[in-house]
């Protein structure tokens, strides 16, 4: 081996990323000291850092010509005794320039001869060569094309279709297929344009073109001693718009001929031009004809060699140095002495993992790498180039991030093996391919190994997948903001200290679940049950604690995750409730609004984990769970959903007790097979003989409406809790005797005595009443169930419930409670004053913060007063959702305009009426027995004429599918029916809430303090965002705050460290925003326009006369001159040259 | 002349001055602007021939006989355009001659370099001035130079290689009137929507922006930035994907662009 001695003792790589990584390994095994170099841009790119030295070249800004900077390189390398230099692939790779300049100062290039770069650079003289050898070439122009009309002869005479391609050019550009004669002209003037502005070379050619085509290369190894070697071949006909996207050693279902003949001309090529070192020839195979077309030769190392030498076991970058050295093939440190000893065992297949969306015609994306997770496992390769967690992708470089190279004994093994490794990666924080290769990886085309050319564009499915949800990062995204700016929902409030999880009972959930009423309703059908309960001896019990207890005391907060930790426990201890009221009222509203929570998905997934128990819901009839009238065909479909979605038990009612209100509304809930339970909402006192307008017979009446209209049960709606322990039992005893149906009594204990008034009616036969867990009620909520359930022990009326099994779940929501410190007010005991006003108990609350903010509260004592006046102005009418906010909208409108009901009804003044009592008095929210008064409507509607008739009536219906489709374009998928209806109710509401889930996932996954609170550092939560998928998050610490305002946030992710940015509100960015000129004040000069500032004329303390110029400013190249206006002193400068201003910020002040 | 009164008819031009041979028609125009001789508005400009074109700065307009130069005196308030809006007065200029340049030749490649530079092919054709008299006058002047009948095979070989005139790209000559009145009408159609306040002046620069996905080179000053162009907001602010960012970009010069 005479040529075993080593002259390279530092190896410099004139190029970047993986490739200069790649080459530096090599470099090292064979013992070489490596020099990077770097563009200023790329000075935290990772190949910097796995050379021995490295050195920056060219200058700021020139992010690509610092690589294409020959004599920069050069210098470099003789300044630091750089021996040798490998030019990588693109960049210079095939520019003779650098290997001239390398010769001429006695540096080894590691690649080709000059010649050879020169020859087989140019596209036609290469193809002359192929020529010369015999290798058939694709037919085409030997000569670039003059003008559109010669290229058009010559397509004519190949035939179309036909390609064209520039001269000089590469990577795909400058390439266009012509189909047609009369495509002809435009694709050669934008092909020419293209390789003009991209090789500075107007030539192009033309090549037939052929429809199936797999491109074949041959792998080439030379040395200086004329023995040339091939590697064999690569399937590389896996392209997107002729870049190669995924390639393949060696090429499956070659035909063995044809592989021969292809490794033969390869051979042939080489020698003609004596070729020495790496290079590849590549070829085109017709598929059908099995012919073979020679495309060009590549003199330089290419990106996919890795997966020939994953098959053939040689290292090609050691060869290329040891060959450039003067090494022989057959010296020890490349192992060829004969083409026989090159092998091949196995497969071995590469993709390319690069930072372009798929989803978005493979965009590049940038930005900061937040999370970096490769795959590794058996015969798994990866050649990376900056890719780590905390890398960030610039917007300057190929996107390539990571080269895979997996291999297999057989192909199908090797594409298998690729497909679990790309699913084992995980990149966050920019956008990658890795959806597109995963599909590609299934796809069965692919696994075939018959892929054309133009396989990925003949394939649109491989473009649709479904997103990566990307959960954690969000959910962390969330926490992380909460932590830095508070959830603003409990701004302001105070904080819930408690952080340990509330205790849940333990329960044995391998019985089997007992029978409850559901299965009973199941069994016996709607009707079947109320004869049921109307056998029972003892009372029926519904506990309020999921809605109503909550609404009533919190502000309807409880969260889903709450009510579904404690949902199992109910299904087993508790099958003997009558029902759970869980669902409608305020929390369709609230739960979207404030909890960022879909209330399907609450009512879903309690249904799963409680399908013994009758689920019970509130429902505002007409206005279903919204607050306005929708038309018949919006209640229709909403309460036929939620009947599907798992509501039994619906209770209507209507807030003026108007029975044709209601019809629309119960003849839905009778369709959908689901329990009609009306409402009569109770007002007045029926004992009190001077209030004759709500009496017993009205009542009675009323009941007898609703049980000929089709009620399965009635329900007496105390939601003001006025129903007297007396008069409840008068009420109960009379409806008892009058209707056949099951009686449902709900109350509000605002006053402290409603357990009597359920005691009273129980002992006159009531057959359901509503209870709140014992830590969930009293004051405006239901009665106490623990204590009830109690008192009735021993009695006829035993509810036979556990009471043991109460406490405990009492136990659970009393520190379930804890978590709502901040919406948990100071409740105020009432007085008989409640007897007067007959405040709902959620308005009592409500209206005092009202007044508060109006100033008013030491004037409550009278807002109350003035309240109950109101209501006798207005004729005396039922109050609850929404006319109880009407009656009090209208009694702080006197309050603070110190009216009298006299004032309102003789005055002549103009008064802008609150817009919900011209609402309540037009109409909108229906009819009151005998109307309103017309000396108020006459005042309030100013003549205009009122509704008689139910709204609803003339509303027109709905079209669902158009707001479904609406709907879309939002939500970006086509919505279901509940989706559809959530928007209905509540469009903006609804809208921000897609936001929410969009930016965030589904948040209601996490525990409560967490929601509202973020974590405390060193907090560790568990998070379960599907089943058997659990996030272990733990908060460390957040940063400092960024110059823009932002801060990061640090995490542990499943013990792996994480980090999300985000946007700190309370700081203004610094030197972002610019103060405001005031308009109106002569002394601030603003400005008229936005723009950059580019030159002040004037400095502080300056005398200026008027039209003098100030300062110019430019924008879009336009400049424009602000002078002086008046005569006067400069106080301040705010602004400098190079400042960008927006219309109206201040730029000086006068003194 | 009877093409003056063809353009007044067919255009919302008001007032047509023609000059064989001026200095620079944005200098006559400004100077009418401070003059005030004429009210009627819009008022165009017109010269054969320009001795001192200008572009932005220092930099000379090159036209030789068979450009087409000429300059608008434009007033704001009567076209309902806020001063806030003028900036975009620039951008839409460029966005109305590309519509010209569409409609004579339909299928050329035609695209815009920000703010305002007219490119056919890959090179230049058309260079946009505005600019605001001094004193606030409420009116507007501009400038606009299509390279028309002035084939640039004649230019200086620096020249020809980066700029580009109608009759190279269609091998014919074009009657200057003609272009001239097909330029003011999208002008026109262009400012009205501006005036609307245009919500979709972004989405149309995008389709004809060159520099989008392009790394380019922002110098302010002394000043550099490099960055990925996003194309631009909906003021017409330039935005620039720089290391630093998502940067919005109202003054400057493009240097470089790949």
């Amino acid at each position: 081996m005479n040529h075993s001695e080593k002259t390279i003792k530092k190896l410099l790589v004139a190029n970047r990323s993986e490739i200069a990584i790649r080459v530096f390994r090599s470099a090292h095994e064979l013992g070489i000291r490596t020099v990077a170099i770097y563009a200023w841009e790329d000075r935290a790119a990772l190949h910097r850092f796995k050379a021995d030295e490295a050195y920056q070249v060219g200058n700021k800004g020139e992010p690509i010509r610092s690589y294409l900077n020959i004599d920069s390189i050069i210098e470099v390398a003789k300044r630091y005794q750089v021996d040798a230099i490998h030019p990588g692939y693109g960049f210079l790779s095939e520019n003779p320039e650098l290997a001239r300049a390398c010769e001429h100062a006695g540096i080894i290039f590691v690649g080709p001869k000059i010649s050879s770069l020169e020859a087989l650079g140019d596209k036609i003289t290469a193809r002359n060569i192929a020529r010369q050898v015999g290798v058939p070439v694709l037919g085409g122009s030997d000569k670039p094309i003059i003008n559109a009309a010669e290229g058009l002869k010559e397509a004519i005479q190949q035939t179309f279709p036909v390609i064209l391609k520039a001269a000089k050019g590469g990577g795909g550009r400058g390439m266009r297929v012509v189909r047609e004669a009369s495509e002809f002209a435009a694709a050669f003037e934008s092909a020419q344009r293209e390789s003009l502005t991209a090789f500075g070379s107007p030539d192009i050619f033309i090549e037939k073109y052929i429809q199936r085509a797999k491109h074949i290369e041959v792998q080439l190894l030379g040395d200086k001693h004329g023995n040339l070697v091939h590697l064999y071949e690569r399937d590389c006909s896996v392209q997107r718009r002729h870049q190669k996207v995924v390639e393949i050693a060696p090429a499956p279902l070659l035909n063995p001929l044809t592989r021969q003949a292809l490794l033969d001309a390869s051979i042939a090529i080489g020698k003609q031009v004596q070729y020495e070192n790496a290079g590849t020839v590549e070829f085109l195979v017709d598929v059908d004809s099995s012919k073979f077309y020679f495309i060009e030769v590549n003199p330089r190392i290419q990106v996919e060699h890795t997966v020939t030498e994953q098959v053939t076991g040689i290292d090609i970058v050691k060869s290329q140095i040891m060959v450039a050295q003067g090494a022989p093939l057959s010296h020890d440190d490349i192992g060829i002495p004969t083409q026989d000893s090159v092998k091949v065992n196995g497969f071995a297949v590469q993709c390319r993992v690069t930072t372009e969306d798929p989803a978005n015609d493979f965009l590049p994306d940038y930005g900061r790498m937040t999370n970096y997770r490769s795959a590794a496992g058996m015969g798994i390769r990866l050649d990376a180039g900056t890719a780590f967690s905390g890398a960030v992708v610039n917007p300057y470089y190929d996107s390539l991030l990571v080269k895979v190279s997996a291999w297999g004994r057989r192909y199908i093994d090797a594409i298998t093996r690729m497909e679990r490794s790309l699913q084992e990666f995980r990149v966050r924080g920019v956008k990658t391919n890795l959806p597109f290769l995963m599909k590609l990886m299934l796809n069965d085309e692919f696994r075939a190994a018959t892929c054309t050319t133009r396989f990925i564009d003949e394939t649109p499915e491989l473009f649709q997948y479904a997103k990566r949800r990307d959960r954690a990062s969000k959910l962390l995204t969330f926490i992380g903001d909460v932590i830095v700016n508070g959830n603003p929902v409990v701004a302001g409030q105070v904080k819930a200290t408690r952080r340990e999880p509330a205790p849940v009972p333990k329960v044995d959930l391998q019985q089997p679940l007992p029978k409850g009423t559901r299965d009973r309703l199941k069994e016996l059908g709607p009707a079947g049950l109320c004869r049921w309960i109307t056998e029972q001896k003892v009372p029926l019990v519904t506990d309020t604690t999921f809605r109503d207890a909550h609404q009533s005391l919190l502000a309807t907060r409880f969260r889903t995750f709450d009510l579904l930790q404690i949902a199992d426990v109910y299904a087993r201890w508790c099958p003997q409730l009558f029902s759970l009221e869980m669902w409608g009222g305020a929390t369709f509203d609230t739960s979207m609004r404030f909890l960022k929570e879909c209330p399907w998905q609450r009512l879903t997934e309690m249904r799963e984990r409680v399908p013994n128990i009758l689920f019970q819901m509130l429902l505002r009839a007409s206005n279903a769970v919204g607050y306005t009238n929708y038309p018949d065909n919006v209640v229709k479909a909403f309460v036929k959903e939620s009947a599907q979605a798992g509501i039994d038990v619906f209770r209507v009612f209507d807030a003026l007790n108007w029975v044709p209100n209601m019809q629309v509304a119960m003849e839905a809930v009778i369709d959908a097979g689901a329990i009609c339970e009306p409402a009569i909402c109770y007002t007045g006192d029926i004992l009190n003989p001077q209030r004759t307008k709500y009496s017993l017979k009205y009542y009675v009446d009323l009941a007898k409406d609703l049980e000929k209209r089709g009620a399965h049960i009635l329900a007496i709606k105390d939601m003001a809790g006025l129903c007297k322990p007396f008069a409840a039992k008068l009420l109960v005893e009379t409806l008892k005797q009058e209707i056949g149906i099951p009686i449902h009594f709900h109350t509000h204990d605002t006053a402290g005595v409603q357990s009597g008034s359920v005691l009273r009616s129980v002992e006159a036969g009531l057959d359901i009443f509503d209870a709140a867990m014992a830590p969930m009620s009293g004051g405006t909520s239901q009665p106490n169930l623990n204590t009830l359930v109690e008192a009735l022990r021993f009695s006829p009326q035993d509810t036979g419930l556990n009471s043991e099994h109460l406490d405990s779940l009492a136990e659970y929501w009393r520190a379930v409670r804890e978590f709502y410190k901040p919406f948990d007010g100071e409740s105020v005991p009432a007085t008989s004053d409640l007897y007067r006003h007959e405040m709902p108990g959620g308005q009592y609350t409500n209206l005092f913060q009202q007044a508060k903010a109006l100033g008013l509260s030491e004037r409550w004592a009278e807002v109350c007063r003035v309240y109950a006046e109101v209501n006798q102005m207005f004729g005396d009418i039922v109050k609850v959702t929404p006319t109880s906010k009407s009656v009090g909208d209208m009694a702080l409108f006197m309050v603070a305009n110190n009216l009298k009901p006299q004032d309102v009804i003789d005055s002549d003044r103009e008064l802008a009426y609150p817009e919900s009592v011209i609402d309540l008095i037009s109409g909108k929210m229906g009819q009151p027995p005998g109307g309103f008064p017309e000396a108020v409507k006459k005042r309030i509607l100013r003549g205009a004429p009122g509704l008689t008739e139910r709204p609803g009536a003339t509303l027109p219906p709905v079209d669902f599918k158009a707001t479904g489709e609406e709907v879309q374009k939002f939500l970006r998928r086509a919505p279901t029916e509940r989706e559809v209806l959530s928007y209905l109710m509540y469009p903006k509401v609804y809208r921000e809430f897609v936001v929410h889930q969009t930016t965030y996932f589904d948040t209601s996954v996490l525990p409560t303090p967490a929601f509202f609170f973020g974590q405390e550092p060193g907090e560790e939560i568990s998070v379960e965002i599907e089943p058997g998928k659990t996030l272990i998050i733990k908060y460390l610490t957040q940063g400092d705050t960024h110059p823009d305002g932002t801060q990061t946030v640090f995490f542990e992710l499943n013990g792996q460290p994480r980090e999300v940015t985000v946007t700190n509100n309370k700081l203004e960015p610094t030197g972002v925003r610019n103060a405001k000129a005031d308009p109106v004040d002569p002394k601030q000069v603003g400005a008229g326009m936005p723009g950059m500032v580019v030159s002040v004329g004037v400095a502080v303390g300056d005398a200026v006369k008027k039209g003098q110029k100030l300062l110019s400013l430019e924008a879009m190249k336009m400049e424009s001159t602000v002078y002086a206006e008046q005569d006067g002193v400069i106080a301040q400068v705010l602004v400098k040259a190079g400042t960008q201003i927006q219309t109206g910020d201040l730029l000086l002040t006068y003194k | 002349m009877q093409s003056a009164s063809q353009i007044t008819s067919a255009t919302f031009v008001k007032h047509v001055e023609f000059h064989a041979e001026i200095g620079s028609t944005n200098d006559r125009a400004l100077d009418l602007a401070v003059a005030e001789v004429s009210t009627d508005t819009p008022l165009l400009v017109w010269a054969q021939q320009q001795t001192a074109g200008r572009g932005r700065g220092a930099n000379r307009w090159w036209a030789a006989e068979g450009a087409l130069t000429f300059s608008l005196l434009l007033d704001t308030k009567s076209l309902g355009l806020p001063q806030e809006r003028w900036p975009q007065v620039s951008l839409t200029t460029g966005l109305a001659v590309c519509s010209a340049l569409q409609e004579l030749l339909p299928s050329a490649e035609i695209g815009l370099k920000w703010p305002n530079d007219v490119f056919l092919h890959g090179k230049k054709i058309c260079g946009i001035l505005v600019e605001i008299p001094p004193r606030q006058s409420g009116k507007l002047v501009v400038g606009i130079g299509i390279n028309v009948n002035n084939s640039l095979n004649a230019a200086p070989a620096e020249l020809s290689a980066t700029a580009t005139a109608l009759c190279d790209a269609s091998h014919r000559k074009w009657d200057l009137v003609s272009v001239l009145i097909q330029v003011l009408t999208q002008l026109e159609l262009h400012l009205r929507q501006l005036s609307n306040g245009d919500p979709e002046l972004a989405d149309r620069w995008h389709e004809l922006c060159l520099l989008r996905g392009r790394p380019v080179q922002h110098v302010v000053g002394d000043r550099l930035t490099v960055g990925i162009c996003q194309g631009v907001d909906r003021d017409g602010a330039l935005l620039l994907q720089s290391e630093a960012g998502l940067a919005r970009v109202l003054g400057g010069v493009i240097a470089n662009w790949e």
